[in-house]
């Protein structure tokens, strides 16, 4: 499930669940029609999300490169020590930002 | 096809090629992991499954879900063992070059492997990984 809230070009997005190899294609969709239809500055809140995997990482990836080009930008938010450790380990948040949300 | 047989300390796993096995074989040590108290990095170990898992399913199997991967995983007194196989040809892991997390590069879920085991290798031709985490040394062993 992903709960979208979008205005002015800032959209967050909630997904819910896993962030995997089953489902990675779908998500990455749904944000890159997101980008397409003129959100430039995307939130993405991984509060509900339980696991995510190096196919979850790639959309991600993608979202940030695709917002770049475009003059945009990607901001990941998330609670889980774990998730920031992992995007921290792979060098992701040396490309955009990852915070708590505090 | 999900078999999952458990005996002692050591799990045996059998399952056909599918993503969806691997999110269930991930919830279902998820749970089991939580429930036992082990002094261990669940986090790190669902990644090492999730990632041998997800090549042996992808590159091993070319998605096939006719074909069976094999998982053995083996919680020892100093940590946790894992074993994934495919039916596959394997890959020349002897070839792998050091990954340099450049947003382009591919490789990114054997990064993830290595970073997050203590020690990971692979049979001669390459259609078996072998990862190994071990337990925090900071906490004792409850069981």
């Amino acid at each position: 499930m992903i709960n979208t809230d979008r205005e002015n070009g800032k959209a967050t997005v909630q997904p819910a669940g896993k962030i995997t190899a089953g489902n990675a294609d779908n998500l990455r969709r749904e944000l890159l029609e997101l980008v397409e239809s003129g959100v430039h500055t995307l939130t993405i809140d991984l509060n509900n999300v339980d696991i995510i995997d190096s196919k979850g990482l790639s959309v991600f990836i993608v979202c940030h490169k695709t917002l770049s080009e475009k003059g945009g930008s990607l901001s990941v938010i998330t609670e889980n020590k774990d998730f920031q450790q992992l995007f921290h380990v792979m060098r992701l948040d040396e490309h955009f930002k990852v915070s708590s949300g505090e | 096809m999900l078999d999952i047989e458990q005996k002692d300390n050591v799990f045996k796993i059998r399952m056909s090629a599918t993503l969806e096995n691997i999110d269930v074989v991930d919830d279902t040590l998820a749970n089991y992991l939580s429930g036992w108290d082990l002094p261990v990095d669940i986090f790190a170990v669902r990644i090492l499954l999730r990632e041998a898992l997800l090549n042996a399913v992808t590159h091993g199997s070319g998605m096939d879900s006719r074909k069976t991967v094999r998982l053995e995983i083996r919680m020892n007194t100093d940590g946790i063992d894992m074993e994934v196989c495919d039916s596959g040809s394997g890959f020349p892991w002897w070839n792998l070059k050091e990954y340099t997390f450049n947003l382009d590069e591919g490789g990114r879920g054997l990064a993830l492997m290595k970073i997050y085991s203590d020690n990971m290798e692979f049979n001669e031709t390459g259609n078996t990984i072998i990862l190994r985490k071990r337990y925090k040394v900071d906490e004792p062993i409850s069981r």
